[in-house]
């Protein structure tokens, strides 16, 4: 479709309102003018250049958080009048980092570039290519669109802090990932013995055997490994703060960083996200299964008020015997919260909160106003996780300053 | 957002536009009366182009209007023009009337042949009115609906033939054309002379044919008007009877400033139907946009049209990338002042904080007196707010005393 510009209107509306004054005025001066306003309006009109073939490439299609993605865009059409305007869409979730992703380009072949930064993670869709063609005055322009819409994969990011045991409780025994200094089928070396028939022949050190003679075998240290479940809030009321930084947000970020480390190490890992509705990923491990779970992170939207306790409730009966339990949530809102905790803990899950503080992210936006109802809310929370201390649950208080290496290393013995 | 009455009179005014040029196509098909013709493009018997010969004839310049005579008011030199309306079959807009009275004024002269008072406001202007019924005279040839008058003036000197004629009165200026003393008015259109009495409507006597406004016309060189009471005299088939012809000839010159402008008003007129009706549509335009009436119209209507259009239309939205990022969100504290509703909530704080901090559960807890909480707590404000809410200050107030409290 053709559509005109409020230049286009001035254009007219000048030859319209010379018309009529030649008419009243009986001029021929007027109309001459009238029609030549007119004469170049309908000149320009047929000067548009022809329609562009428009080809847009990201340089990745997945990335982490905070990463940037460079666009390419490629724009070719005919005629030698006019100009071409391009404006490749971008969802409002990515940034500009460099460049614009609108262009205005004279007809031909040419390039344009841009560069985009992803803070937050998600599926995020760019394109397609919005096309306008403008006469030589600016009067007309057609539109169209070009390209498919493509989606930038945003992980979120993951960090890789200190390694170490998961610290679920203080005073008691590991009953997360361990790695015990035995003999095993790991993939730790711990010493050489004589070969016996029951051995498989790749663990035959062949060098031993050329500097001995005999036949020797490598023994591995043994390596026990667990399931380690999450609990993921997911609900709206987390969404409290800035898009980029609230508790859902470092809940996830703190979930990949976690389950990244825990899968390099043979452990499995099981996701519960609890939101609008409650979904449960089967404890995984192996291959792939980073990127399955980041996946699943990635397509998270804060929404709905399912608790905790409906969540666990439905999770029962995929929680691996006495495997540890981390909670991720700002345990707002949630009146299930401390039967949900006492229900793990009583079943012999080793559980450990991590709770991003939702009423300090809401007193961030606030910045230097008062905000009376802020401490009534602040010894709510610190009363809850009191409460949920006393049963048995290790809580860490996720305060906004604090950083997410400075979370790791609380849960991280 | 706009606003849909708004809108809806933008639509109106846009489909005014339309009618009117519609009504502007149609109007000559409406206005004019297409039974006869004293067109100068009509060369049938009822056509007038043998006058436009004569008019030609004289060596003036001859226009022939096919818009409106309102445009007499744009002519400079209205003193050099001679305009002659013969028969016409509409009546003169208000605005027409006015443009003529006014081009007689400023020196103008008029010829008008009419027999239906379709110009009366016009001969009105002039002190001239028509009289109501046709005339009949004792000098008739033929049959009495063609009366032969004898004409003796400076300039003609002879007879004429008339066709049904009618009669004007006068106040001021001279007869060019009398009936004699016997000729009357039918007034009632019986035909007959009902001249019951001599204050009858109908009573015999001279009655007068042919009028000019100012008997010094000649001398002066101004302005002024004739009228005659029968246009069908100027038709091509009664231009040939006894000297109609010379007549016409002799009074257009007679009328004709020197090096002046002869105008026939064709715009009173249909346009011979051999007219395309694209030439019609033109017809129809042309008197819309030169009276001064319609003009006025028809640039208001343009100028409400592209106002509408301009309130139509949608502004062209620039392309920009929207960032969401910076949005943010709050739930607990979507309310930041504390109410009386919290109250509650701040008692349960405190207690909450008491039994923790004691180490007991809420059944063991809600098992203790009064006086063990008071001990319990060990502050006397603390230990009212929580038995009754009551509190001195503000709620923040005693609420920065329970974040103070610990247990002793």
């Amino acid at each position: 479709m053709r559509n005109h510009t409020l230049r286009a209107m001035a254009y007219a509306a000048s030859s319209l309102t010379l018309l009529v004054l030649s008419i009243v005025l009986s001029s021929e001066l007027l109309l001459v003018g009238s029609l030549i306003i007119g004469a170049i309006m309908m000149l320009s009109l047929t000067t548009l250049p022809g329609r562009p073939k428009v080809s847009a490439e990201m340089d990745r299609a997945q990335v982490f958080e905070e990463e940037t993605v460079r666009v390419d865009m490629e724009i070719d059409s005919r005629g030698s009048w006019g100009n071409i305007e391009v404006f490749h869409r971008l969802s409002p979730n990515l940034e500009l980092n460099k460049g614009s992703n609108l262009a205005l380009h004279p007809p031909g072949r040419s390039r344009h570039s841009f560069v985009v930064k992803a803070p937050l993670r998600g599926y995020h869709p760019t394109g397609p290519t919005l096309v306008r063609r403008w006469d030589p005055l600016w009067l007309w322009y057609r539109e169209s669109a070009s390209g498919e819409t493509q989606n930038l994969t945003v992980f979120p990011a993951m960090h890789q802090g200190r390694q170490g045991v998961v610290k679920v409780r203080q005073n008691l025994h590991r009953p997360g990932e361990m790695k015990f200094k035995r003999l095993g089928s790991g993939k730790e070396f711990h010493s050489i013995r004589d070969y016996t028939t029951t051995d498989p022949f790749n663990t035959i050190n062949w060098k031993a055997f050329a500097r001995t003679g005999k036949l020797q075998v490598n023994q591995y240290e043994t390596e026990t490994v667990t399931d380690v479940m999450f609990f993921i809030d997911a609900r709206l009321v987390g969404r409290v703060g800035l898009m980029t930084d609230n508790p859902v947000e470092r809940s996830i970020r703190l979930c990949a960083s976690l389950s990244s480390s825990l899968l390099s190490r043979s452990n499995r890992v099981g996701l519960v996200v609890y939101g609008r509705s409650v979904n449960v990923t089967k404890p995984k491990g192996g291959p792939g299964a980073l990127r399955s779970i980041l996946h699943i992170l990635t397509d998270i939207t804060p929404s709905g008020q399912d608790t905790l306790g409906s969540s666990v409730t439905y999770a029962l009966p995929y929680l691996s015997p006495n495997c540890p339990v981390l909670i991720l949530s700002s345990l707002a809102e949630d009146p299930t919260v401390k039967d949900a905790v006492k229900q793990l803990v009583g079943r012999g899950h080793p559980t450990l909160i991590v709770s991003p503080s939702g009423v300090d992210f809401e007193r961030m936006l606030y910045s230097d106003v008062s905000v009376p109802k802020y401490l009534l809310k602040k010894l709510s929370r610190e009363n809850l996780l009191m409460e949920l201390a006393s049963m048995g649950a290790r809580v860490v208080d996720w305060h906004p300053e604090k950083d997410i290496q400075w979370a790791l290393m609380e849960v991280w013995e | 957002m706009r606003i849909g009455w708004a809108k809806a009179l933008s639509f109106l005014v846009m489909a005014a536009v339309a009618l009117t040029v519609l009504v502007a196509l149609a109007a000559p098909l409406v206005l004019v009366d297409t039974r006869s013709t004293l067109s100068t493009s009509e060369e049938g018997w009822t056509g007038a182009s043998e006058i436009l010969g004569i008019a030609k004839g004289t060596g003036a310049r001859v226009m022939v209007l096919t818009s409106t005579p309102t445009l007499l008011l744009e002519d400079e030199d209205p003193g050099k023009v001679l305009f002659i309306s013969l028969g016409p079959q509409r009546r003169y807009s208000l605005t027409e009337d006015l443009a003529l009275k006014k081009f007689t004024e400023r020196g103008g002269r008029l010829l008008v042949a009419d027999d239906e008072g379709r110009t009366a406001r016009v001969a009105e202007d002039h002190g001239i009115t028509y009289a109501q019924g046709q005339l009949y005279d004792q000098d008739f040839v033929g049959d009495v609906n063609h009366l032969k008058f004898r004409v003796s003036t400076a300039f003609f000197d002879g007879f004429v033939l008339m066709n049904r004629p009618a009669s004007l009165f006068f106040t001021s200026g001279v007869a060019l054309v009398a009936s004699s003393s016997s000729a009357w008015v039918d007034q009632n259109g019986n035909g007959l002379n009902d001249n019951l009495s001599s204050g009858s409507p109908e009573a015999q006597g001279v009655r007068y044919l042919c009028v000019l406004t100012e008997p010094d016309l000649a001398q002066t060189g101004g302005g002024g008007a004739v009228f005659i009471s029968d246009p069908s005299m100027f038709m091509n088939g009664m231009l040939g009877s006894e000297g109609n012809r010379e007549f016409a000839r002799a009074l257009i010159e007679f009328l004709l400033p020197e090096g002046g402008r002869i105008v026939i008003d064709d715009s009173v007129h249909e346009p011979p139907l051999t007219s395309s009706p694209l030439r019609k549509a033109v017809y129809g335009v042309a008197l819309f946009t030169t009276d001064i009436n319609m003009k006025i119209v028809v640039g208001t209507l343009v100028t409400l049209a592209l106002l509408s259009i301009a309130y139509l239309y949608n502004p062209l939205e620039r392309p920009e990338h929207v960032c969401l990022l910076d949005r943010s969100g709050v739930a607990e504290l979507a309310e930041p002042e504390l109410s009386p509703d919290d109250v509650r909530e701040g008692r349960k704080v405190l207690l909450d904080r008491v039994r923790l901090s004691n180490g007991l559960s809420i059944e063991a807890f809600s098992k203790l007196s009064w006086d063990d909480l008071d001990r319990m707590i060990g502050d006397r404000a603390l230990s009212a707010f929580a038995r009754n809410g009551r509190h001195k200050g503000t709620l923040g107030d005693i609420m920065v005393e329970v974040g103070r409290w610990q247990r002793k």
